[in-house]
């Protein structure tokens, strides 16, 4: 069984991410030039970017998508939180009718999730929670011999 | 396709409802936010976008599903928008999944975690232990 090395907490009243928070870790995250993301974007100017980070300006929905691209995001993470802030009415309508979009990393969360509980039926406890923000915060430490990860190492290694 | 979603663009949707009552047209506008009767029958015509933010009160006070005219709006004012979300959509997921969402987007920080398979494989046996498979 993985130990973690350190506390991995969640606040329970984070505040909530907005889309020039975002997009500004995107801009910082992309390793190009606010020039060279304005340039593949299509916009004429970088400082429209500069003021989207300051929030003087909103980010133009149809601008998201090809925002996210640029900087190596995923598009649907950044149209939804976009919509959602711009348009709370219009996102609860959809939403309520056809589910949230989903991220590919999300996609494939939920097929890994699926593939070892088919049925859906097993409950996410506290300890499962605790044992899941340390996976993906990358905090517990590797069991060599956790026959599971073991496994897992096997089967990549035989390319699967 | 969902059964709330139409093939139909926002022109037609609104024509088909709407084509009877020119009289009710302003009043329409006026309660959907819109600038008046006019704009609605440019939209009704096709020739010019139905504003996004005007979408769910329109669709409310002339008894279209809300969410069939907001789907069509997004589709024709943000086409690339739409396109990124066409396939996204995840439906109606169970109480679990949803949970295991919540505590996927908590661990990003304004961005995603990247499941690249080393980060795959640690939720994986994440998984596996906390059903009690290990």
């Amino acid at each position: 069984m993985n130990t973690t090395k350190e506390a991995a907490s969640m606040s329970p009243h984070r505040p909530p991410i907005t889309v020039q928070a975002v997009v500004a870790k995107l801009l910082e995250d992309s390793g190009k030039t606010q020039r060279e993301i304005a340039i593949e974007m299509g916009f004429p100017k970088p400082n429209v970017l500069s003021m989207i980070k300051l929030g003087q300006t909103k980010l133009p929905l149809d601008k998201a998508a090809a925002l996210a691209i640029a900087c190596g995001g995923d598009p649907v993470f950044l149209i939804r939180l976009a919509l959602s802030e711009y348009h709370p009415n219009v996102w609860h309508t959809l939403v309520s009718a056809l589910g949230e979009p989903l991220t590919k990393n999300e996609r494939s969360l939920l097929e890994i999730h699926r593939t070892i509980d088919p049925d859906g039926d097993l409950e996410i406890d506290g300890k499962m929670e605790r044992e899941l923000v340390a996976a993906l915060q990358d905090t517990a430490e590797p069991d060599p011999a956790d026959p599971i990860a073991a496994a897992l190492r096997y089967l990549r290694s035989r390319g699967r | 396709m969902n059964p709330k979603i139409s093939d139909l663009d926002v022109a037609a949707l609104l024509l088909l409802r709407l084509g009877p009552l020119n009289g009710a047209l302003d009043d329409l506008a006026r309660i959907s936010g819109l600038a008046g009767g006019e704009q609605l029958r440019r939209i009704m015509r096709g020739e010019e976008p139905l504003p996004l933010k005007n979408s769910v009160a329109l669709a409310s006070a002339c008894g279209i599903p809300a969410v069939t005219l907001a789907y069509s709006a997004l589709a024709e004012a943000f086409p690339d928008a739409h396109a990124a979300l066409k396939e996204a959509w995840g439906g109606e997921l169970p109480m679990h999944e949803r949970r295991l969402l919540e505590i996927y987007r908590a661990c990003g920080v304004a961005s995603e975690i990247d499941l690249d398979l080393e980060a795959s494989d640690r939720v994986a046996v994440a998984l596996v232990h906390g059903f009690g498979g290990a």
